[in-house]
Parts: C-alpha cells; structure tokens; sequence
C-alpha cells in the first residue's frame, strides 16, 4: 500500500474504532452554538448578522481543540518516533496527517451545518452547496497550518493551549475571507460571484501547503 | 582591531532622529482636514514600514538557521522579532492615538491596524512558543519554523484586511494621502531615522543574545 | 515456517561502504540536550554478526546514543553510518535498522497486525500480510488481532520487537530490552539475538546489567559521563568479571586504562597500554 494512503487509512481506522475526536470536537462545536444562538436570540435584530461568524467560530474553535488531540496520538507510546524510523519522507508524513486532519474537520463541518440550520439560521440549509466551498477551502489552509503547528506545539510545554494561540492568528486570513464569502453566499450570491475570495483561498491553501511539506521534517526531527 | 561602527551609527542616528522630528513638526505643512493631529502620521508608518522589515529579518534568521544549524542565526531570528514586537505595538499605539481625535474611537478596523493588530498576536506568538518549546535546540528550530510562516502568511494577512475594507459598509481610513512635497520629505526623514533605530536595537540585542551563548559555552567549558 | 529474520538477498550484504563494512559505524557523535552534553565523541563500530553491550548507568546517555544510531537523533557533530550509508542523506539506509526503545512505538488504538502491516508499508514491503503473520508467529504473539493499548507491558515489549524486525533489518538496536522479561521470556529473546547475530545481523544493547552484557554480547562499551569508553572483548569473561571492570571503569570515567585483563585474562585493546 502506498504510505501516505496506509498513514490516512491508520488515522481514519483509529477514529473510527474511538470516535473520540469526532465525537468530542462536534460536542463543542453544539455547546458554541448553543452559546451562540441564546446571545443572538437576546438581541434578535443581530442574529442574522452573526451566522457567517457563528460557523466559523465554532469550526475554528472545536478544529483546533480536535487538531491538538490527534497529534497527542501520535506521541502515545512515541507512535510518531516509530514512523520516523522508517524511510518515508517527512513530507509525505505530513501531507499524511494533514489529509487525516482535512477529513475530521470536513466532518465536523457537516455537523456545524447542520446544527447551525437548526439552531442559528435556516438560511443555512438552503445555501449549504454554495456555502460548503468557501468553509471547505479554508478548512484546507486552516488544516495545513495547523498540522504543521501541531506537531510542534505537542511537544511543547504548554502542548494543547499553545496551538490556538498560534494558530488561530496565522489562519486569520482564511476565517476573514472565508466569513465574508459566506456572508455573500447567505445573501444570494452564486457561485461565480465568489470567485475573488475562493482564489485567495485557495492561494492561501498552496501557500501553507508548500511551507508543510518544506519545513515538516524540521518539525518532527530532533 | 577593526573599528567598531557603533558611534558613526549613533551618530547618524542623532542626526536623522533630529532631521525627522524637524521635519515631522516643523517643516511638513499642516494636514488640512486633520490639522496637526495627522503629524503622528510621520511616525506610524514608518514604524509600520520598519515592522515589516524586522518580520523579514526574523525570518531571514530561521531560514539560514535551519539551513546551517548555528545558534548565532537563532539570535538574530529572536533579536528581530522582539524588536518587531516592539514596533508593532508602536504602530497600535500610534494608530490608536491617531484615531482618537480624527474618527472619535480608540480602535478602527483600518486595514493597516487590523494587519499590525493580527500580526501583533502572530509574534507575541512566537515569543510565547520560544518560551515553551524546551530545550535550546528545538526551541530554536520551533521558531525559524515559525518565524518564517509568519512571514510568510505577512502578504496575505493583508490582503484579507483590505479584502476586508472592500466588503464592509463601516467607512474605512486610507493612510494613502495625496502628499505634498515637504510631507513626503518628512516621511523620508522618519522612514530613514526609524530604520536607524531598529538597526541599532537589534544589533545591541543581537550581541547580547551571542554574548548569552558565550557565557554558556564558557560555562559548560567549565562544568 | 519463517526463520529468524536475516538479512535474505533483499538488501546487498555487503552495502556499497566498502571501507565502512561494519554494519553500524558512529564517528565522533556529539549530542546535546540544552544545557547538557549527553555524549561527547562517541566512537563505535559494530560489524555484521556482532554483538554489543552499552554498558551505563541510568542516565549516562545510553538512550540517546542508541537514537543517534537508529537516526532519531541528529549528532550535533560527527556522523553515523548504516551499512556504509548515512541515514540523513540516504533514508533508504533506515531499511537497515530495527529499534526497541522504552516505548514500544506502536499505535495504542490499533491491533499488532495492523501496526505491524502499517510499517510493513511504510518500509515498502511487496509481502506485508504474510511477513506480518511470519513475525507474529516467530515472536509467539497470540494476541494479534486486539488493539495494543489493552495488551500487557511485556506482550507490548514484543509488539514492538516485531516492529523492530517486520523489514528484516541488519541492524538491531535494543534499549534495556532484556530488562523486565521474565526469564523464560529474558531466554527467548536472547536465543533470537544470538540467532540474528550467526545470519550476519549486529546487535547492539544497552543495558546496566553486566550479567545481561554477558549474555547477548561479545564485547561492551561503557558509556559514562557521556564519554563511550574503547570495547572490550567479552570473550572469556562471566558476569562477575565484566561487573568488576565496568565498576572499575565507571569509577575511572570511560577512556582511562582498563584493567580488564587482571580482572577477566581478555586481551585489552585500549589505548595507553
């Protein structure tokens, strides 16, 4: 089997027998917007102006609580120094973990989704195809980042409360344009309308890919 | 003995600091929708400018420091960072000041503020990191890593602020005055007396970091 | 049935080194964590079909050395060879090197077979499912198929031996492995080296038991104030007499002059005599 494809089938297969990550990240993601739709409905003349926040609030949040739990596997029983002994490249190591990391937080996209149809606005569902461009595509760039910072930050002393911290200032970018993208879906605009903000997704996806596959090795290796 | 550059620089500095306070509160003629208040303008973006430079240098650092391995690279790296930290909250500070009395509010969400504010979290960041990371070593590997995703992620912070602008009915502020001569002339004393400061800044903070790293090599030289 | 894995034609025996033959070489290996040296130049070669005790006490550096072999760690200066190759430059090399540490670096969530097939994979083995089965079933691992954070500490141990030897390396590297086995198992295990080792597989164990020393190696080192002293053939030699030198030389720090032919009537060939 192809490595990358094993490592994502390992990560996956994990999940899949557990379902902690998915289970305990969709969790927050309800309670934030539970939170969420109980502040709106106190001032209701705001409430349909905060669902594009809403959904990325909550995503980014529940992301990175889950994103720094699935590198803490990795260092149980030092699994990761196990992979390191092996000839695979670092890159692939990552791209890897980063696919792993893509897939649970597109699950829990799907579950924010839907939640915030039922409990923010159900201006979501109607708008869902559109709108799942512009959260998928930063979930990409939001995903490499924080694969790259993960691993490193597990391995520091503050572990699980550094990766916001560094994270979420470093994919600013991709929840200012992504929110705004989604902010015009939810008015009405196609598809083609959001081509300007899907490209600097999109860019901003190949920027932080590229940096994971150069600087990875640099991350893992002691 | 080669001679050391830190009195010319001194100098220099002195002279340019001089020319640029002239130059901001005498020479350049008053703003006329702003008045004098918009002479703060003399010293904000040049610290903006500088800021940006010393994210550059920081990652400059990390770079060659990954590349080569040698600790004095991870010096400059975390000397140009703190100073950017530094200028960075200048630049929040001044924007701030400057708000105040032209738009009535501390805060604006200019782009250039919004920038400098995320940025500001970036490299607060990455202090933060240096200090968890652990041993020397890795600590300075976590922060060329960091340091250069910063950077490199400076262009598109910016471009999502104004992307930004461009969408929000809030009426924005743009620093993209029509500039008279001796305004542009003050802004060049302030841009060149402001570079000064930072080079003389980081290379003190850059010596005392390699003066760190002796001691500690005399040190377990010793142990 | 499935022998104990020797290097069998996959990898050229005799590697491209020329020169560097031996199967694990380090040159000059200086690491440091911080503040502390752990090793200060450490030199050791470990041809094929040998094997080697790292002898140290706790916290003397044994650990680290033996991830500066498996190329975990990258030395701060000097280099390691693996089979004539460097492993930082030529990851292929890494084929060539088995490691059991403290932890038996395996995933707690899933079974030894699906650990096992996962590096089987990324070592790019053509015959994982039954190279899977062969090593399980060399290694007398019953409970394959059960995930292996519900196995018990010593049937981890030889998950992650299996790990170790699933790509059939030439090199073994072992971290205080015999310790904790029961001695049926303490048995086993060094029958399978001394098995590994006759195929032409260098073992290399670092332990803080002479008695263990004696019986997986043929010559040991002791690693002391992260200086790795000259070997010194074990040959001829019972515990007790490799027990007197290693205190001797710990006491002396490692590099000084070893009185090991008073103590066991083995040739010494370290410097200064």
């Amino acid at each position: 089997m192809n490595p990358i494809i094993a490592l994502v089938w390992k990560d996956l297969s994990i999940e899949l027998r557990t379902r902690e990550l998915v289970t305990s990240m969709s969790l927050v993601a309800f309670l934030s917007l539970v939170i969420l739709g109980l502040a709106a409905r106190s001032t209701p003349p705001a409430a349909s102006g905060i669902t594009p926040a809403a959904l990325w609030v909550t995503v980014a949040f529940a992301a990175t609580l889950g994103l720094a739990r699935a590198h803490a596997l990795d260092h149980e029983r030092e699994a990761l120094q196990g992979l390191l002994l092996t000839p695979v490249s670092r890159s692939a190591l990552f791209v890897a973990k980063w696919a792993s990391n893509l897939i649970l937080v597109l699950v829990l996209e799907a579950a924010v989704l839907l939640a915030s149809t039922a409990l923010i606005d159900p201006g979501i569902g109607r708008r869902a195809s559109v709108l799942a461009l512009p959260l998928a595509l930063g979930a990409v760039g939001f995903t490499a980042t924080g694969t790259l910072l993960g691993a490193m930050t597990v391995t520091t002393r503050l572990r699980e409360v550094l990766l916001p911290i560094l994270l979420l200032p470093l994919a600013l970018p991709v929840i200012i344009v992504s929110v705004a993208a989604i902010a015009r879906a939810l008015e009405g605009a196609g598809v083609a309308a959001l081509a300007g903000p899907l490209k600097m997704l999109a860019a901003y996806d190949v920027v932080f890919a590229a940096l994971g596959v150069w600087l990875f090795a640099h991350v893992v290796e002691e | 003995m080669r001679r050391s550059p830190d009195g010319p620089l001194a100098g220099a500095l002195l002279v340019a600091m001089l020319l640029a306070l002239y130059g901001a509160f005498v020479y350049a003629q008053t703003e006329r929708v702003m008045g004098d208040i918009q002479r703060i303008f003399y010293v904000h973006l040049p610290l903006a400018w500088v800021g940006f430079v010393a994210f550059g240098h920081a990652a400059w650092g990390g770079i060659r420091y990954l590349a080569t391995g040698r600790r004095e690279w991870d010096v400059v790296s975390a000397s140009a960072a703190e100073i950017g930290v530094l200028f960075a909250t200048l630049v929040i500070v001044t924007g701030s000041l400057w708000a105040r009395p032209v738009w009535g509010t501390w805060w604006t969400w200019d782009p250039q503020l919004v920038t400098y504010l995320i940025l500001w979290f970036i490299y607060v960041g990455y202090l933060v990191l240096r200090a968890a990371a652990g041993d020397d070593a890795r600590q300075a590997r976590f922060a060329a890593v960091f340091a250069i995703a910063g950077f490199v992620d400076v262009p598109l912070v910016w471009l999502s602020a104004r992307y930004l602008r461009a969408l929000s009915p809030v009426i924005f502020t743009s620093h993209s005055i029509g500039l008279a001569p001796s305004m542009a002339w003050a802004l060049l004393a302030g841009l060149v007396a402001w570079s000064l400061v930072y080079v003389a800044l980081v290379r003190t903070r850059i010596r005392l970091g390699l003066l760190e790293v002796r001691v500690q090599a005399l040190e377990d030289a010793a142990a | 049935m499935d022998r104990w894995p020797v290097p069998t034609g996959a990898h050229d025996p005799d590697g491209e080194g020329g020169a560097r033959g031996a199967s694990v070489v380090a040159e000059d290996v200086w690491r440091a964590f911080g503040r502390a040296r752990v090793l200060r130049g450490a030199r050791l070669e470990a041809p094929p079909g040998s094997g080697i005790a790292i002898l140290g006490p706790n916290g003397a550096g044994k650990s680290t050395l033996l991830r500066v072999l498996a190329a975990l760690l990258r030395p701060q200066r000097g280099r390691v060879w693996i089979c004539g190759d460097d492993p930082w430059t030529v990851p292929a090399a890494r084929r060539n090197v088995g490691f059991v540490g403290h932890e038996p670096m395996l995933y707690g969530g899933l079974s030894v077979a699906e650990n096992l097939r996962l590096f089987a994979s990324l070592y790019g083995l053509p015959d994982a499912r039954a190279r899977v089965e062969a090593v399980c079933d060399l290694l007398g691992i019953g409970r394959r198929h059960e995930p292996v954070r519900r196995l018990s500490r010593g049937m981890q141990q030889r998950a992650a031996l299996a790990r170790a030897l699933v790509h059939r390396p030439r090199v073994l590297l072992l971290d205080e492995a015999l310790t904790g086995l029961d001695p049926e198992a303490a048995q086993r295990l060094a029958g399978f080296l001394a098995e590994f080792r006759a195929g032409g597989g260098a073992v290399v164990m670092a332990t803080h038991s002479a008695a263990e020393a004696v019986r997986v190696a043929d010559r040991a080192h002791v690693l002391a104030g992260g200086r790795l002293g000259e070997a010194q053939p074990l040959a001829g030699m019972d515990a007790d007499a490799v027990q007197a030198w290693y205190g001797w030389t710990v006491a002396a720090g490692p590099g000084a002059v070893t009185p090991a032919s008073r103590a066991g009537g083995a040739a010494d060939r370290g410097p200064g005599r």
